[in-house]
């Protein structure tokens, strides 16, 4: 049943999500998330940016399931997602965390990673294909393959990187939330990244939940833009409208405080 | 010829490379010179800074920027004094206000750290006393030396408080660090390291773990504290946003040397001459005018234990107070192919 909806690009929609985190007084706890609404169009590349505590990051973690406590309601392809996902809704969004150093178990080869999921999912039917659709996926991160029999251990940062998205890939996702998978990377390394997603949209038409708290990452990879604070969407517009004329306070205060080259 | 008042000794051969500024009369207030440091890695040395050139004057902000491995921080640290035990400066000289601060074993870096030289770090959290209450830690080495009591001490930390912009210090000064905002250490850090009035500070990335609106604060508040003490800043990040958005002058470091420098930062900036430094600005995404392509390149700097041994080149002028590093033509290749070199292997 769920299979056939998840061919072809779906769209995610979010629906008035609210997440209150208990807090150790007696009060109303901590309202995480107030009534957000966000959608994802197939192939697009929408970024959310806001400041520590904004709840970017409770709102990623709900869309990929990680955050089973909230209200609302998540579509997925026309389908509700439940709070229990089926295994090929779990599939079709999947998650790049900030840092590839904790992401990834230093003692597995990258191959082993991928093998072991791939045999979780029932991908790939012997050990050939298997070994064939990991070297597909390293050739989808610019990876040379060759690099599959090695540990992350003797890896750079933006090499990890590579292999953790390679490892969210390696189930077909159509969705990707990434919460601020370039942030611990160096510049030049992080440039090398947000291209690296940009191939991704345009070679397999992935979509891409892009969470940061830089604003000129986001504006150099997204497509539209939404703007969070306390808990709340203050502003969402296509990219350019949210940089060149931004509606919001919010917005133009954060884009004022934001260092720029001559 | 050189240092009138206050170098007393060491007048074999200074400045060499960077001497140009040097016939100004007045020592330069900070002047690292030709700065080499190896690190002893199983029985074998390397070198981990390669002749590091570079001075700050009186009311000057300069930048040093790089990426992981680039040194830039090791750098701060040997100027500090405060090496980790298995990396030592091999040759070189590290200046303040014309004396050597290497000489007589360290003495003479003790003497300056605090009242001539004082250091801002990245994590307030980690920096400062847990357990301490704030208003302490930051006139603690003040009283110390100038043997204040307990009510003189707090009526300076208030004082100093209310200087970095903590509003209400009077509340805050008996706080502990835990019940401040990350902004508010940060500024409690800056308020200690000013107390003793110091003409030079080094900051390390000291804005990198706050937000995009508190760092826009604390850069502000930086720019008037240099406008107020005309203390000299040398300033290490690894972003050249922030970088360019507080400082005047800007060394680029690169697999442990300096590639490119200069007194003029926006100058630089916008027509840079190592094919490194072009390559790291073009990595870095804007807010302003057209969306690009980024460049990228596939790491940042090789290990230490895989980087050339050869003796490198001193810098070249390309115009006064603008030197660049010379680039081999692997080095040109790499970085202009960038990732694409890279990839193409995949």
């Amino acid at each position: 049943m769920g299979s056939a909806g998840m061919t072809g690009g779906s769209e995610l929609v979010a629906e008035d999500i609210s997440v209150t985190f208990a807090t150790r007084r007696r009060d109303a706890g901590h309202r995480a998330l107030a009534g957000v609404s966000l959608g994802v169009r197939p192939g697009e590349i929408v970024g959310l940016v806001g400041e520590s505590g904004s709840g970017k990051s409770t709102l990623g973690r709900v869309i990929v399931g990680l955050q089973q406590d909230y209200t609302g309601t998540l579509r997925f392809g026309g389908e509700v997602l439940a709070h229990r996902r089926t295994r090929a809704q779990r599939r079709a969004i999947q998650m790049v965390f900030q840092d590839p150093y904790a992401s990834l178990d230093p003692q597995m080869t990258v191959w082993k990673m991928l093998e072991e999921l791939l045999i979780v999912h029932g991908i790939g039917e012997n050990r050939e294909a298997r070994r064939a659709r990991s070297e597909e996926l390293m050739r989808l991160v610019h990876m040379p393959p060759t690099l599959l029999d090695t540990r992350p251990a003797g890896m750079s940062g933006g090499q990890r990187q590579r292999v953790a998205i390679a490892r969210a890939l390696s189930v077909g996702p159509q969705l990707l939330v990434a919460d601020e998978a370039t942030s611990a990377l160096d510049v030049s390394v992080q440039a090398g990244i947000i291209n690296l997603f940009a191939d991704l949209r345009a070679e397999i038409g992935l979509s891409i939940l892009f969470i940061s708290h830089n604003l000129a990452v986001v504006r150099s990879l997204c497509d539209r833009v939404a703007v969070i604070c306390q808990g709340e969407i203050v502003e969402e517009a296509e990219t350019r409208a949210v940089f060149d004329a931004p509606r919001h306070d919010y917005t133009r205060q954060l884009l004022a405080a934001a260092p720029d080259l001559p | 010829m050189n240092g009138a008042g206050m170098a007393t000794r060491k007048t074999d051969g200074p400045a060499g490379a960077g001497g140009e500024r040097a016939s100004a009369g007045q020592a330069p207030l900070l002047e690292i010179d030709r700065l080499c440091v190896s690190a002893h890695i199983n029985g074998q040395d390397w070198r981990a800074l390669e002749n590091i050139t570079l001075r700050v004057d009186r009311g000057e902000t300069r930048g040093l920027v790089g990426e992981s491995g680039s040194g830039k921080s090791l750098t701060l640290r040997a100027a500090m004094g405060l090496l980790p035990g298995s990396l030592s400066v091999t040759s070189g000289a590290i200046r303040f206000k014309g004396r050597d601060l290497l000489a007589d074993g360290g003495k003479a870096m003790a003497a300056v750290r605090g009242t001539g030289i004082a250091m801002v770090f990245q994590e307030p959290a980690v920096a400062l006393n847990p357990v301490m209450r704030v208003g302490r830690q930051i006139t603690d080495s003040v009283s110390a030396r100038r043997g204040w009591g307990r009510r003189q001490a707090r009526e300076f930390a208030v004082e100093l408080m209310d200087q970095v912009g903590i509003r209400d210090p009077k509340r805050w000064v008996e706080a502990y660090p835990h019940q401040l905002s990350g902004g508010m250490r940060q500024r409690v850090m800056i308020a200690s390291a000013i107390a003793c009035g110091p003409e030079l500070i080094f900051c390390d990335e000291p804005t990198t773990a706050l937000d995009v609106t508190v760092q826009s604060q604390i850069l502000k508040l930086f720019s008037k504290l240099q406008a107020d003490l005309h203390a000299g800043f040398l300033y290490v990040t690894h972003d050249l946003s922030v970088v360019a958005e507080f400082c005047s002058s800007l060394s680029v470091m690169y697999a442990g040397r300096i590639v490119e420098q200069s007194d003029d930062l926006k100058a630089m900036v916008q027509a840079p001459v190592h094919p490194y430094t072009r390559a790291l600005l073009g990595a870095v995404p804007r807010i302003k005018g057209p969306i690009q392509r980024l460049r990228g390149l596939s790491s940042s700097a090789p290990p230490l234990t895989e980087r050339s041994q050869a003796p490198t080149a001193p810098l070249a002028e390309v115009s006064p107070g603008w030197q660049v590093a010379p680039a081999s033509p692997e080095e040109v290749e790499l970085f202009e192919t960038g990732v694409q070199a890279w990839e193409a292997q995949a």
